[in-house]
Formats: structure tokens, sequence, C-alpha cells
């Protein structure tokens, strides 16, 4: 069971720069062959800053710096019993190469449901370029296996 | 490749499906680098076993990653206002997913005209991994 004493709870913020090496390494394993995904001359013509994030990469960008471990394991959550649910973005911006960004979280809500063999644990998180701008609100929904 | 006109999608429009290649261990092993995502339950079989699966599993951000370009085909990223997926079941390893999305509404939001798209992802069973939605500019 998921810890409801966390409801509320806010992690610190992250600073993340995003690098292009990494954004080319997700780009390549996940198949995609645009160029404004690998290549930065593409991409600035394409009229971006460096090349670009695919829409998913975000959610990579909130794993930097700790494990799910040294993240969840304060809160007494065993990864053996964990499962990603359900993934959301809302997308106000961009993420390109180069760009600084500030991730806030906070976990929302945890619940039961009757009859259900899973917890529900939600957590928003907040995305935010440089100059103080949205760029996404993800939402994601962890079960945890009881 | 065919983009979405705004002059020519209606509710009922299905996009051109989208055929990924079977995932492999190795798929999961470079996804868990590229992505961030180490959580051993994906790439570690005794981890897995101990929790009481068969094998690992495919990473559900994996199966969302390979989603979103049936989006990307057809449309510029930055008219995608939102995307969200349930990851109905677990992924195997072996599984190709097919990807596909049928616009459900067309709605004026902000002044804009958007698509809502529902989109699916089956493996070669039939067996719904990832059932989602997106709204897209058009």
């Amino acid at each position: 069971m998921f810890n409801k004493t966390f409801i509320g709870h806010t992690f610190e913020d992250k600073v993340i720069h995003v690098e292009m090496g990494k954004l080319q390494f997700f780009s390549k394993v996940i198949g995609e062959k645009n160029p404004i995904y690998f290549n930065e001359k593409e991409a600035l013509k394409q009229g971006y800053r460096s090349i670009l994030a695919p829409l998913t990469y975000i959610f990579s960008l909130t794993l930097e710096q700790e494990s799910y471990e040294e993240k969840y394991g304060a809160m007494g959550i065993d990864l053996q019993k964990l499962l990603h649910g359900e993934q959301r973005f809302e997308y106000s911006g961009d993420v390109c190469a180069g760009d600084i960004i500030t991730i806030s979280s906070k976990i929302v809500d945890i619940f039961t449901k009757k009859n259900s063999s899973l917890d529900f644990m939600i957590e928003e998180m907040n995305v935010k370029n440089k100059q103080k701008e949205n760029i996404a609100i993800l939402r994601q929904t962890l079960l945890m296996r009881i | 490749m065919k983009k979405l006109d705004g002059t020519k999608v209606a509710i009922g429009y299905e996009l051109p499906e989208y055929m990924v290649p079977a995932i492999s261990r190795t798929t999961l092993a470079l996804f868990a680098g590229a992505s961030g995502d180490h959580n051993p339950i994906h790439i570690d079989i005794d981890f897995a076993r101990e929790a009481g699966f068969d094998d690992v599993f495919a990473h559900g951000m994996l199966g969302m990653a390979y989603l979103a370009q049936l989006l990307t085909k057809v449309t510029e990223q930055k008219n995608i206002q939102s995307y969200k997926v349930r990851f109905n079941s677990i992924t195997q390893i072996g599984a190709a997913l097919k990807c596909s999305g049928t616009v459900i509404n067309i709605e004026e939001i902000d002044g804009k005209k958007t698509a809502r798209i529902e989109l699916k992802a089956f493996d070669q069973y039939d067996d719904l991994k990832l059932l989602g939605e997106a709204v897209v500019k058009i």
C-alpha cells in the first residue's frame, strides 16, 4: 500500500540541462527517423533552437539525478510491486538540446479502489524553462500491487 | 506520408497504422539507458522473477514513445496539445505493436481547430496494450 501521509508531498525542484547526445540516443532507440531529432542544422532550419526532444522525453528528464529507489525509497515503496498505470502530458512549449528546465513534483493523491488488487498514487509534475514559462504538465498514475 | 489536413479531417478519420518491430531484450536494455528508467523489472530477469513475473517486460514509456510516432508521422510535434496513455496490460518481450488512431471529435479550443484522437496499440495477438488520447491542432 502507498502511505497516504504522502498526499501533498512535494519533492525538491530539479534543474536539468538538456543534453544533445542523450536526446539523439533516445530518439535512435525509439526508432525516430526525422532529422529534427538528430541534426542541429536541420532543426535550426525548421525554427527550433537546437535538436528537438521527442514528446515523451520530458518524462525521462524527470528521472534524471536520482533513481526510483532514491526518489520513492523514503516513501517505503517496493519497486517489485510498482507499475506505471497511466501517463499524461499537457504541452505548452517544447524542449530542445541546450535548454535548462526546472521540474517541480508533487504527490496529489493516493487511493484504493474497491475490489481492486491495486493501490493508486497520482503525481503531478510541472516543467518550466529558464524564462519560467510553462512547458508541460505531467500527471502520472503509479500502481502498487497489493 | 499523408499529413493531417484540417480541411479534410472529420470524426471517424483513421490515421495510417504504424507497425513497430518486435521488442527485444536488447531494445529494453538500450531504452533503460536512453530513457533513464533503470527499474530492474525491465532488464533483470532475476529481479522480475522475484517480483512474481515470468520474465522482464517492456517499459510502459517505450510503448508510449512508439505510439507517439503515429502522431508525429502525420503532424508537426508542436501541434500536439496533449497526449495521454493508459497502460492496459504488460507488454511482453517479442510484442510487435500495431499502433492505430481514430479522430473521435473535432473541437475549437482557444480559437484553434483541434482533433481529439483515440489511440490504441495492440500486440500481434490482438491484446490491447496501450489505450490513449491526444488533442492535436489541425
